[in-house]
């Protein structure tokens, strides 16, 4: 399995009357994405209300934030792009594809949820966000059908916004890219330290069924299997929509993966990824740790594991018995892990502790307040639904400062281990 | 540093350190001495200039220990120098010695509002109960390392004075406050994980970024051996009452609220309903009874098997934190305790 | 929680899942229950059926109040 990604940064975005990508100047014509919308029935369901770009270093807010999609296209004959979910089924993970770097789509979504996020372009929100830098272009739609449950409207805003994402990488894909990245794991190194990767895909203690997660499967009742990294980078999975530190663009950019594949050959050797759930029953809690811990140790031969969970309480307890699952099998382990305010001290970090975890790395405090200062231009709303619990509480004004907790800001607090932020005990 | 007009510090050192005796004169009551004595030459000699120890209050390890007032005698005395700063020992693994150090010390920075530090090692029990208030300089056991602690004091002390941040090998000579912020790390955490699993791998030394607590195990508490007892019901899967009219938040909350289910025979949608952010409530919400089995509780209170506390308590988040759980279980262990209940269901999400 | 009743000596049967969670904290009578979205209940059941599980929880619970324990016990 070979996968060859061309990249394609944008450093420049803006309207035109055509279509167009050079040397990082990316020029939209809004009709022609409507149109493709259009024609590829993506607008059935869903009327795109606004399309607007967002430029790194403005004074902007998106606000209202369900999802951040990569601009990511698979190309060549019968290919198709995020198989299972916006085309039909098919193993990703060989051949070429493009994307666009330093540039991601925000999926905005009109109804309220206290898993939306915010996007600030200036001041300390864009200073930590690893998307901060980014140019975006951020969508808006409604259901054409308000009864629509939530479910079904989360999944053809996503679809919207990966459909755009293909379109536009696609048009890159015309120009020689500017950097191309191989990924493949044949000639495996004999005498490095073999280390397997357990992603966590999904908590479904807060789930429905109608989800599309792993090539469109909504991964109810699974078992713990393993995919080849390829498959993941190529678009197999959407991120869930109980997405608290998590995205679909990081899902794509999985930075695990990513620096996997740097040190392999060299410091190690991968071996590929298991992938499951956090489950919601004992038996089949039971059940799915002894078979990830099974499959990375004696299927994929693993002497190392890292791992990254989803959702938080019942995942981290998973995370402690998967470590203690991979330890007593002789798996050295790191993982990722969030931390919780509580009430502040470095005692009171996780839901739940193994003494066998005594490698975790931290994805940042995700319920620690900050301040963000008002920004001039606001798009995706025109209040941001109050994010504390008190059914008082009033909507902010997005124009104003804001504060809200640092995992309601796109990317701060990632849980795949793209965030630089982290607890540091003071 | 000639030029520069020497800070003005004082000094509190025990009877020991100070060169009146040992233990014989432990119950010295406390005085006063112009100027530096014993460890305090040593610290204005290092500091080249930058501190002048003005005075230094002595006082007896017992004397301090027994006698309430000695805080107040001590503090009067420190005053009397009006002190830019204050530095108390080093104490070591001393006792005694090193409960005084950081009470003063707490003492100072309350009423007088100038930058103090002491210094133990960190096998002292004041370490714990005092970082989070006080920087304390990690030292060695014994009076052996006064030569590298008391340097090093003056040197944090003046930097302090003077508002300077740290070097960071200079916070590690500090025992870290035991609290937790967010920062901004030079690598993500994806990279950080995997070469500290790379390290692990090597048998090099790793540090875990989250340290996992301290934990000590509870003595079970002894069975129920009446026939009937009182028993009470707790949740922590988030029950409110309809419309959450005590807006109890929805996660690891720092809260607790109280349901009165006398009149009841079981929960019902009508009556309760859950604010959880942590887990899909659908089922719950659909018969509260899940969540807290008040029907089959309520059908062995009426066979007499029991009696049923007239509240049930309630929070959110599954395994709180540590420390907000142990504040309400001691709140709710007391109340329990007052109305004669003897046993408890908790139940969790 | 458990761990600060029962140290107040007031026994604590723990209805939850998450056992090692409930251990780690200081849990002693430890009733593994259906699920973290219905501890006491299971919708997959029929009223009758789902209200014997409730019943048969419930006793374990009552079992666990009522045994002397030395350490950490699961009762099922």
């Amino acid at each position: 399995m070979q996968l060859q990604i061309a990249e394609y940064p944008v450093s420049s975005l803006e309207w035109g009357d055509e279509n167009k990508y050079n040397d990082g100047k990316l020029i939209i014509n809004k009709d022609s994405i409507l149109s493709y919308l259009k024609s590829s029935n993506e607008l059935d369901e869903l009327i795109v209300t606004d399309l607007d770009l967002i430029l790194p270093e403005t004074s902007t807010r998106v606000i209202n934030v369900f999802d951040v999609l990569p601009a990511y296209a698979r190309l060549g004959e019968g290919v198709s792009n995020f198989p299972g979910f916006l085309e039909p089924f098919q193993i990703a993970g060989h051949g070429n594809s493009a994307t666009l770097s330093n540039f991601s789509i925000l999926a905005t979504s009109s109804r309220p949820s206290r898993y939306n996020k915010v996007m600030d372009k200036s001041g300390l929100g864009a200073e930590i966000s690893p998307y901060g830098g980014h140019f975006h272009l951020a969508l808006q739609a409604e259901p054409r059908n308000s009864d629509m449950s939530n479910t079904e409207y989360y999944k053809h805003l996503k679809k919207i916004g990966l459909r755009i994402g293909t379109y536009l990488s696609k048009l890159a894909a015309e120009v020689r890219p500017a950097n191309t990245l191989f990924y493949t794991l044949e000639a495996h190194p004999s005498g490095l330290p073999k280390v397997a990767y357990v992603c966590m895909l999904a908590a479904l203690q807060n789930w429905d069924k109608g989800e599309s997660i792993l090539y469109g499967d909504n991964l109810s009742g699974m078992l713990p299997t393993v995919l080849h990294p390829n498959e993941i980078l190529d678009g197999a999975v959407i991120a869930p929509n109980f997405n608290l530190g998590i995205d679909t663009y990081s899902f794509l950019n999985n930075p695990v993966i990513q620096e996997l594949y740097k040190k392999h050959g060299k410091e190690i050797d991968f071996v590929g990824v298991v992938v499951c759930v956090s489950h919601v029953t004992r038996n089949q809690r039971e059940r799915s740790i002894g078979m990830t811990a099974n499959l990375a140790a004696n299927v994929l031969g693993a002497d190392l594991a890292i791992i990254t969970k989803v959702g938080g309480g019942i995942p981290e307890s998973d995370v402690m018995l998967t470590i203690e699952s991979l330890e007593r099998i002789k798996v050295k382990t790191t993982a990722i892990m969030w931390a919780h305010l509580g009430n502040g001290t470095i005692q009171d970090i996780l839901t739940a502790y193994s003494p066998a975890a005594n490698a975790l790395v931290s994805a940042g405090i995700n319920d620690a307040l900050v301040n963000l200062p008002g920004q001039e231009k606001v798009i995706g709303g025109n209040e941001i639904e109050p994010l504390s619990d008190d059914p008082k509480a009033k909507p902010q004004n997005p124009h104003s400062a804001i504060q809200v907790r640092c995992r309601e800001i796109c990317g701060v607090i990632n849980q795949l281990g793209a965030s630089r932020v982290a607890l540091e005990e003071i | 540093m000639s030029d520069i007009k020497p800070f003005r510090v004082v000094h509190y050192l025990n009877q020991f350190y100070a060169g009146k005796g040992g233990e014989a004169f432990a119950n010295t009551s406390p005085y006063k001495i112009d100027g530096s004595v014993g460890p305090g030459r040593l610290l204005e000699q290092t500091s080249k200039g930058k501190l002048k120890i003005a005075g230094t209050v002595v006082c007896g390890d017992n004397y301090f220990v027994e006698n309430s007032s000695a805080i107040k005698q001590i503090i009067e005395l420190i005053k009397s120098y009006q002190p830019e700063a204050f530095i108390a020992g080093p104490a070591f693994l001393a006792g005694r010695y090193g409960e005084a150090c950081v009470e003063i010390c707490c003492a100072v920075k309350e009423r007088l509002d100038i930058p103090v530090i002491t210094g133990l090692a960190p096998e002292h029990p004041a370490v714990d109960r005092y970082r989070k208030d006080l920087p304390i300089l990690r030292t060695g056991t014994t009076g052996a390392d006064m030569k590298n602690s008391i340097p090093r004091m003056g040197e944090i002390l003046f930097k302090l004075l003077q508002g300077i941040k740290l070097s960071s090998s200079e916070q590690n000579l500090i025992y870290k406050r035991g609290l937790k912020k967010n920062a901004i790390l030079e690598k993500n955490a994806a990279r950080r994980a995997v070469a500290m699993l790379i390290t692990k791998h090597r048998g090099e030394n790793w540090q875990s970024e989250l340290p996992m607590p301290k934990n000590d195990l509870v003595t079970p508490a002894p069975a129920i051996k009446e026939k009937s007892f009182t028993l009470a019901l707790i949740t922590d899967g988030g029950l409110i009452l309809k419309g959450n009219p005590e807006r109890m938040p929805s996660g690891r909350s720092d809260r607790y609220c109280k349901i009165n289910i006398d009149s009841w025979e079981k929960l019902t949608p009508e009556k309760v309903e859950v604010n959880h952010f942590g887990y899909d409530n659908r089922y719950v919400l659909a018969d509260p009874n899940r969540l807290v089995p008040l029907d089959i509780i309520k059908t062995l209170e009426k066979r007499g098997d029991i009696r049923l506390h007239p509240v049930i308590y309630s929070t959110a988040g599954a395994a709180t934190a540590i420390e907000n759980a142990a504040s309400f279980g001691r709140g709710i262990a007391s109340e329990l305790k007052k109305a004669g209940v003897q046993a408890v269901i908790l139940t969790s999400t | 929680m458990a761990r600060e009743l029962e140290s107040a000596g007031i026994p604590v049967a723990h209805i939850c899942t998450m056992i090692n969670v409930s251990k780690s904290m200081g849990g002693n009578r430890l009733v593994p229950s259906r699920s973290v979205l219905h501890p006491t209940g299971d919708p997959d059941l029929t009223l009758s059926e789902e209200f014997k599980l409730r019943q048969k929880i419930v006793s374990n619970a009552l079992q666990a109040i009522q045994t002397e324990i030395k350490e950490p016990t699961v009762f099922e």
